[in-house]
């Protein structure tokens, strides 16, 4: 499956990826306690979210369970109720935006600096300059590509956590809340337990598998698209370089020309990062409006025959929306995973041919050194 | 009449163009300019090409070459030796009118089909747009 492809297209890379993360994790050992605290603060955060939002899932029931047996007393005790969960999810929310970006923040500075350390020691910057490849636009690279590769597995990590947690935790409130369903076949009664488990995991494989088939294109368009765009920046960078006067014409003619041709080339995968883009937008909006339906259409037989409240059958379906949002991690993640890669893939080999200009360095010291 | 421009795609249409071009190039004793404006390119080609992890740039390179190599041939059997092959990248009208200014030719020639129905309703059509907007004769074959 593509989504699950560039799980495993990240685990492929990690070779070519291995220059990121070695200099992420000499950075992160150089501030080992902080990382270690804001990594427990942001784990904190999860876990009281999802505990918020438990208990805001059980508020649901018996907010419902009053207005079924229209009990105005309780009704007005579950809005008070109401006030200070409603409170702890915001000030939870706010939170841990401030902890993300703490961590991005702290994480991108170091890292950066880590960069711009190498990228100026012995004069590699003017060595490194339209030398070697893979390595144009160095200036991006540590403005942008260090930006995007360091913010997005803070967000996609803790995402990928809260994710699983979630969809564990409401697991049990669907075998437990939902129970089992009698269904009579051919004439006997046949008792299935957890339904809305299996509904929802069901739900969840068929909702995956045709976003698989709409999007299958999708992760290999961004990541074109992102190599289209480098390219482009590389053919802009170009014009910078001066050329003698008598070639100037002619180069300059060269370069607008490839200029141009780089540019259609990021236009054309544009228009089809738009045309897949439309089609997983017509699964995920369809999702969307129909997985609440879902929920509680296969509560209600429940409902009908009187052995859910409606208490009950609004918690469960609640339940299953937020177990079904919680399998979507991958397809909601994989643009990001996919510019992730490819500013991670940039960042890496800017710092493995800054490492190869310092072994040879060390091989050969400076001019400056050697008299 | 001294500078002919002719612009192809490479289609049917752009080939009758093209013959066009040529006998007007050898009927007048003028320098014949072959242009194609490239980046033509089908959803279906750019999926198996993303697919394949391919270079788009190259691809597009490729088939401009491609292009200008068969109409420079064509050219030839017609008996006109083509004095230059342009390949510029964008949008084909403004690319075309662009090549005619700088070339400073009297004449530009191009088929009238090419682009799909939607793109010719929606931005219409690339002769029509030459054809109004050029500083030259245009010729416009169907």
């Amino acid at each position: 499956m593509q989504f699950f492809r560039q799980i495993g297209l990240t685990f492929q890379q990690r070779k070519e990826l291995q220059p990121f993360w070695t200099a992420s994790q000499a950075v992160w050992r150089t501030h080992r306690s902080k990382v270690l605290v804001l990594g427990g603060f942001l784990v904190t955060v999860v876990m009281m979210q999802l505990l918020v939002q438990v208990l805001l899932n059980l508020w649901n029931r018996n907010f419902f369970d009053a207005l079924e047996r229209r009990d105005a007393h309780a009704l007005w005790v579950q809005i008070q109720l109401f006030v200070p969960l409603a409170a702890g999810s915001i000030f939870l929310a706010a939170t841990s935006v401030w902890g993300r970006m703490t961590a991005q923040r702290g994480w991108r500075a170091a890292l950066t600096r880590h960069i711009i350390g190498k990228w100026l020691a012995n004069g590699r910057h003017a060595r490194l300059n339209g030398m070697m490849h893979g390595t144009e636009n160095p200036e991006y690279r540590i403005a942008v590509d260090v930006r995007i590769s360091t913010d997005a597995p803070v967000d996609l990590a803790l995402a990928l956590f809260a994710s699983l947690v979630t969809a564990f935790t409401f697991f049990g409130v669907l075998w437990t809340v939902g129970g089992s369903i009698d269904v009579p076949v051919f004439g006997m009664t046949l008792t299935v337990p957890g339904y809305l488990v299996i509904g929802v995991i069901l739900y969840s494989t068929l909702m995956s598998g045709l976003m698989t088939v709409v999007g299958h294109h999708l992760a290999a368009v961004i990541e074109r698209l992102n190599q289209s765009d480098a390219e482009l920046r590389a053919a802009a960078d170009a014009f910078r370089g001066e050329q003698p006067a008598a070639a100037a014409h002619i180069a300059e003619g060269l370069k607008r020309t490839e200029l141009s041709l780089k540019l259609q080339a990021a236009l054309l995968w544009w228009r089809e990062l738009c045309w897949q883009l439309m089609r997983t937008t017509l699964i995920s909006h369809g999702n969307s409006l129909l997985a609440p339906v879902v929920a509680w259409v296969l509560c209600v037989p429940k409902y009908l025959s009187g052995t859910m409240t409606l208490g009950e059958l609004t918690q469960t379906a609640a339940a299953f929306v937020t177990v079904q949002s919680a399998f979507n991690w991958l397809v909601d993640n994989y643009q990001r995973l996919a510019d992730w890669r490819s500013s991670a893939h940039r960042v890496s080999t800017l710092v493995a041919a800054l490492d190869d200009l310092g072994k040879t360095e060390e091989l050969a010291p400076p001019a400056a050194e050697r008299s | 009449m001294k500078r002919v421009l002719i612009a192809t795609d490479g289609s049917d249409g752009g080939n009758r163009a093209l013959d066009a071009a040529v006998e007007l190039a050898g009927a007048t004793h003028a320098a014949l300019i072959v242009l194609t404006v490239g980046g033509n390119v089908t959803g279906a080609d750019l999926r198996k090409l993303a697919d394949r992890g391919g270079d788009l740039s190259k691809s597009l390179q490729a088939q401009a070459d491609r292009i200008l190599k068969r109409a420079a041939v064509s050219a030839r059997r017609g008996g006109v030796m083509p004095a230059a092959l342009r390949c510029e990248w964008g949008d084909a009208a403004e690319a075309i009118l662009d090549v005619a200014r700088r070339e400073k030719v009297d004449a530009i020639v191009l088929g009238r089909r090419g682009g799909g129905r939607l793109s010719r309703l929606l931005m219409g059509s690339v002769s029509q747009k030459v054809a109004s907007l050029a500083a030259c004769t245009v010729v416009v074959v169907p």
